[in-house]
């Protein structure tokens, strides 16, 4: 029993021994990038059930893609096709699209994500947030117009209703981080997006058959939650919505922290600092 | 004796044989002189004192009665006991300072560890110290996941391997079947995990090729091949049965849903495939247990031999057959079985009496 006992103990030692080195070794020396952002893009993690003791303590990262949808509420999606991610990209991930779409004859299309583990590049209140918010308000002056000339149609009256929330949303509320490229090689894709506006971040993307093409999707993000450190979340649980089970955010609402974000050495984030923003106060 | 379960086996032999011995004499086809009932008497008793030292086996039914009440609450009572670490960690967390936390989460594990240790050498039973590691184990596997959650560390399948190697330290040191079984089951996940990452997939999408559970399943299997477990009290039959259900859990799957293998076939031709390799594993397993004398590996066979049967029975019958139609036929494959097996075990009798 002894060396049974004995051996479980040098496990347990070495084993947090590892895993805090590993944490050291993350956070050593200077960030590879050091964003702030605010409640939009962090916003405090939901709360259910009985975990809803340990509400405020973690924020989840809400991102979003340009798709190849045209409809502009669904290019949006985080379920949709991101407009960067082809067939050449897949390729270029390593994903092997000859033989997937010589296995999609002997099997059924669709039945089988398979999820394959990149580097994302996410990119903050840059070029795909403009695009996606000029694409977003053409539209919204189209219908517009459309609802003008056919005052009496109820259905153009509601689709202009819920594209005009959407487009409030999207300039005060929704997240400004686009996932805008992926990659295996984190020292490539450093040097190809250096500026202070990106973020790499590991996640996966799933591999789908449609009928002619095999699709990757952003499937999640690696770390799709951050824990927030005691005397931020303090901060953070004062202010009303934080606790409860729905988010604080509507389609009016703006946001009321923003937050210091540094990602590491293994790309493994961690929060710096939280400030209130005294004028959502 | 090597372990609790041959020294509880041996009580019930010298239980069994005083039992008979009165039989006989009812019957009057034996009687024990004075002297050898007390030279007979005298030697179970020091032997019952042993092997009660020892083991602190059962040696009448209402000590094994209250045995097996003690094992259901010990069992309920660990459960409870880590659910309640579990969620006292999860009432409190966000109070603590990162420092305090990763405190906690390092000195839980050993300290329970050491608990446990110190309550064996001081308790016969082993019913408390099973029950305190336990939650030495839940502490680990805590110890982990939170802090992977408080430092956003990416998650890895190697985290599996970690969560088996302390179970079965545990089970070997305390001799608990349960965090065996536990850690067989997080190293099968652990190389089912690793065999896909090294053909370029997520680890966590795993399940969805039942076939990476095979290897793994194998190599549980054949443990007990290389290494003999005559000291641990049913640890044997835990690698046996679990090496069996990681491979024939995966093959009743493929046997429904062809789709999900890694063979370049039509999925009815894998699902028809999978289904006769199932039927002859089921049935090559029971052999095996009657060749070896494993009744829980006859068990296992049998258990899944059926359950395909009726998996076919269901696919070909239940849209076609009228409901009543249907169980009967079930119940008359079942009388089938029974026959067979009845007179199987008629024919093993014949020949160990033959033997005999």
């Amino acid at each position: 029993m002894r060396k049974f006992v004995l051996a479980a103990a040098i496990l347990l030692l070495l084993v947090n021994l590892i895993v805090l080195a590993g944490v050291a070794y993350n956070r050593s020396g200077a960030p590879l990038f050091s964003i702030e952002l605010t409640e939009r893009e962090l916003p405090v993690r939901r709360a259910f059930g009985v975990i809803r003791e340990n509400a405020a303590t973690a924020v989840s990262i809400k991102w979003n893609i340009l798709g190849q949808d045209k409809d502009p509420i669904r290019m949006l999606s985080t379920r949709g096709l991101p407009s960067w991610l082809q067939e050449e990209k897949l390729v270029e991930l390593g994903v092997d699209v000859e033989e997937l779409e010589r296995q999609r004859d002997s099997s059924q299309p669709g039945t089988i994500p398979m999820l394959k583990e990149v580097v994302l590049v996410l990119e903050y209140d840059g070029d795909a947030y403009r695009q996606a918010l000029s694409l977003a308000e053409r539209r919204e002056v189209e219908l517009q117009r459309q609802s003008s000339s056919s005052p009496d149609d109820a259905a153009l009256a509601n689709r202009l209703r819920i594209l005009s929330n959407y487009v409030t949303n999207l300039k005060q509320s929704q997240s400004r981080l686009y996932v805008i490229d992926a990659g295996l090689d984190i020292q490539d894709l450093r040097k190809k997006y250096a500026g202070k506006e990106y973020l790499l971040i590991r996640g996966e993307i799933s591999l789908w058959w449609s009928e002619n093409a095999v699709d990757g999707r952003i499937f999640h993000l690696s770390t799709g939650q951050i824990h927030i450190p005691l005397p931020f979340w303090r901060i953070l649980a004062d202010l009303p919505g934080a606790q409860g089970h729905f988010p604080h955010q509507t389609a009016s609402a703006k946001p009321r922290y923003t937050v210091r974000l540094n990602i590491g050495k293994r790309l493994e984030p961690w929060i710096e600092s939280v400030t209130l923003i005294e004028s959502a106060e | 004796m090597d372990n609790k379960q041959k020294a509880q086996q041996r009580a019930e032999q010298i239980q069994a044989f005083y039992n008979e011995i009165s039989l006989l004499e009812d019957a009057d086809m034996l009687r024990l002189d004075d002297d050898q009932r007390q030279r007979i008497s005298h030697y179970h008793e020091g032997l019952l004192k042993s092997l009660t030292d020892a083991y602190d086996i059962d040696t009448s039914s209402r000590q094994k009665q209250l045995s097996r009440g003690m094992k259901i609450v010990s069992f309920i009572g660990a459960l409870a006991l880590a659910a309640s670490v579990f969620f006292l960690f999860h009432q409190f967390w966000g109070y603590f300072g990162t420092p305090l936390q990763v405190s906690i989460l390092v000195a839980a594990p050993l300290m329970t560890l050491y608990v446990t240790y110190w309550v064996s050498q001081r308790e016969a039973t082993g019913y408390f110290a099973k029950m305190l590691s336990m939650v030495s184990f839940v502490c680990f596997v805590l110890n982990l996941v939170m802090l992977g959650q408080i430092f956003n560390i990416t998650q890895s399948e190697n985290v599996l391997l970690l969560f088996a190697v302390y179970g079965v330290l545990l089970a070997y040191a305390f001799d608990v079947r349960l965090l065996l079984a536990m850690g067989i089951l997080a190293f099968a996940g652990f190389i089912a995990a690793r065999t896909y990452t090294w053909s370029g997939m997520y680890w966590l999408s795993t399940g969805e090729r039942p076939e990476n559970f095979f290897i793994p399943a194998v190599l549980i299997f054949t443990v007990p091949l290389l290494w003999k477990q005559e000291k641990y009290s049913g640890f044997t039959p835990v690698y046996r049965v679990f090496g069996s259900l990681l491979f024939l859990v995966p093959v009743l799957v493929l046997s429904n849903w062809g789709a999900s293998s890694y063979l370049p076939w039509d999925p009815s031709v894998i699902e028809g495939a999978y289904q006769v390799t199932g039927f002859v594993l089921s049935a090559a397993l029971i052999a095996l247990g009657i060749r070896k004398h494993w009744p829980d590996v006859i068990n296992t066979g049998n258990a899944f031999f059926v359950l395909f049967l009726y998996t076919k029975f269901f696919d070909w019958w239940w849209e076609i057959m009228p409901k009543y139609l249907f169980f009967l036929v079930i119940a008359l494959t079942s009388l089938l079985l029974l026959y067979l097996y009845k007179h199987l075990r008629r024919h093993s009798q014949l020949t160990e009496d033959k033997h005999a």
